[in-house]
């Protein structure tokens, strides 16, 4: 895929890139990794993996820092070109708007994943070197649920900053409230909730009693609930963009 | 060679759709309004553009740009249709093949060098011929030089330039262009009403909104003249312009005996008032209903009466009050 053939997602990509979410994204994906390291110091070569990089991801990545990624990534994806106004030089083409939406949603996926799996994996690698445990089913989890977490929630926050302004404000209110709290202690919520699907993916990858999830949902049906999620948003995304009125 | 309306119509109710001629390309705007909750941006314009460089003109906040906005299908109109060429330019991307439009935000990728932005244009289009097009739009905009660097280290003029290039890398049919003069220095103002009348002269249409009279006057044969939302004239400029001078005016003349001064130009039927200027030493404020007249004879009176005169300025050739001249059929 060249510039050429999807030029809105180079695009993108470069805006991440040059922009300084890029570094805040970083930091909060490298905060698995600063906890390896305290671990490191704390256990020496007696730690646990799955006690601390396999619980941290399922109670702090899972539902803070994914969703935290995809949010300022999508958000400044188009909530930024919305605000500086430069959108119209990339929708008044004679490209269709959905191709735009997917091109949008693809850069915050791509640069959100390869950064969150990047740096869990460097994680990963630096634990199973000291621990002498080269957990490959956690190596895996941590892939899986990275990328399924960054998909779902770049589509759903590119939506919402085609419906509100303050997108980053709400985003925030929505994943420190929702996705971290209510969600977490509230049962019925958890099934409405993007964090139970993905903690149920990782919790079936890593087979591990001692990482559970309450209510937990098949893989299949996690899947299906995240790609109809993802569907939806996108299909939602390409509507508003076509009704609404740009500066 | 087109059409608006001609001769030059001073709107007394609301105007009637406007003819254009049958060939080339066109932009047709039917009974559109447009709203923003309580405040009417539009109300019920109708008006038909045909090739050439037509000028949209009001003061600001007249809603020129909505207007603008709307054609390019940046924004959906209330109610009323806007086709380019027939076809509904909302929610038809295809059509985006014939237009090109230059915004007026200053803002650009300011990361892309300026080869870049226009290329990501070009791109875009689907140019066939990529590279000769990009260096024909930088050409046409004298940004060659500059090209490889970042738009971000762009003045604003420099910045302007790139959008126009980045506008006409497809060679659109339909162009429209927000304040395209802004920010420019003389010299590129020159050029780049050469270039919109080039444009013009190659039968394209080409629809150029502005606050500035005297800039419109330049390159727009034709003039639409928004004002509050409603379309108040259109025209040749020309036509639109005599309307404007039969007006009475006002004028300032400081010199160093104002009294004999009014009391000449009141004998001679040069001035229809005078009244001393309060704010100021030696200034009358003259109001005439032939201001060339008046400002032709000033010195010759100014020399009869041994009269030294220091300035001699118009008080209301701002837009605002020329609309208002414009406009006063329909108060």
């Amino acid at each position: 895929m060249n510039s050429d053939s999807a030029p809105v997602f180079w695009l993108t990509a470069r805006q991440f890139l040059e922009g300084r979410s890029i570094r805040v994204v970083a930091v909060l994906a490298a905060v698995p990794l600063l906890l390896g390291f305290i671990e490191i110091i704390a256990s020496g070569t007696d730690l646990q993996m799955r006690g601390i990089l396999g619980q941290s991801f399922i109670e702090l990545t899972i539902p803070t820092l994914l969703p935290l990624i995809a949010l300022i990534l999508a958000s400044s994806a188009i909530g930024n070109e919305i605000t500086d106004r430069t959108l119209p030089y990339l929708v008044l083409k004679p490209r269709s708007r959905f191709r735009f939406i997917n091109e949008k949603v693809l850069a915050s996926v791509v640069i959100g994943s390869l950064i969150s799996i990047a740096l869990g994996f460097l994680a990963w690698i630096i634990l199973a070197i000291v621990s002498g445990n080269f957990d490959g089913e956690l190596i895996v989890g941590i892939v899986v649920a990275s990328f399924l977490a960054i998909v779902a929630y770049s589509a759903a926050f590119t939506l919402l900053s085609l419906l509100i302004t303050r997108v980053l404000m709400a985003g925030l209110l929505y994943v420190l409230i929702w996705e971290t709290l209510l969600a977490r202690f509230i049962p019925g919520l958890r099934l409405l909730s993007v964090r139970h699907y993905v903690q149920s993916v990782y919790a079936q990858i890593l087979d591990d009693a001692s990482i559970g999830v309450s209510q937990q949902s098949a893989v299949s049906t996690s899947l299906i609930v995240l790609g109809t999620l993802v569907i939806i948003t996108i299909v939602f995304s390409w509507l508003r963009l076509q009704q609404m009125d740009l500066d | 060679m087109m059409t608006v309306t001609e001769p030059a119509q001073i709107k007394d109710q609301q105007p009637a759709a406007v003819q254009t001629p049958g060939r080339g390309a066109s932009v047709q705007v039917n009974n559109v309004s447009k709203w923003f909750g309580d405040v009417v941006a539009v109300s019920q314009v109708n008006f038909g553009v045909g090739p050439g460089v037509t000028a949209l003109l009001g003061p600001n906040g007249s809603g020129k740009t909505t207007m603008l906005k709307m054609m390019a299908g940046l924004t959906g109109p209330s109610t009323g249709t806007i086709t380019i060429n027939d076809t509904v330019v909302r929610m038809h991307s295809d059509i985006y093949k014939s237009i090109g439009m230059v915004p007026e935000q200053e803002a650009v990728y300011p990361f892309l060098t300026g080869y870049e932005f226009v290329r990501l244009n070009a791109v875009m289009q689907n140019c066939a011929e990529l590279e000769p097009s990009i260096i024909r739009a930088i050409d046409l905009v004298e940004m060659r030089d500059a090209a490889n660097r970042r738009v971000g280290e762009y003045s604003k003029g420099m910045r302007q330039r790139i959008k126009m290039a980045a506008a006409l890398v497809h060679d659109p049919q339909v162009i429209f262009m927000d304040e395209p003069l802004s920010g420019l220095d003389p010299r590129q103002r020159v050029r780049t009403i050469e270039l919109i009348r080039e444009l013009g002269n190659q039968g394209k249409v080409v629809i150029v909104s502005s606050h500035l009279l005297h800039e419109v006057q330049r390159f727009a044969e034709q003039v639409l003249v928004i004002v509050n939302g409603h379309l108040a004239a259109s025209g040749s400029f020309r036509a639109i312009r005599e309307k404007i001078d039969e007006h009475a005016r006002q004028t300032l003349i400081s010199c160093t005996s104002p009294r004999r001064m009014g009391a000449s130009l009141l004998e001679l039927d040069l001035a229809i008032s005078v009244r001393i200027d309060p704010t100021r030493d030696h200034a009358i404020v003259v109001e005439s209903n032939d201001v060339r007249e008046l400002y032709k004879s000033i010195p010759r009176v100014a020399q009869k009466l041994d009269v030294r005169v220091f300035e001699v300025r118009s008080l209301d050739d701002s837009l605002a009050s020329v609309f208002s001249y414009v406009t006063e059929a329909v108060r």
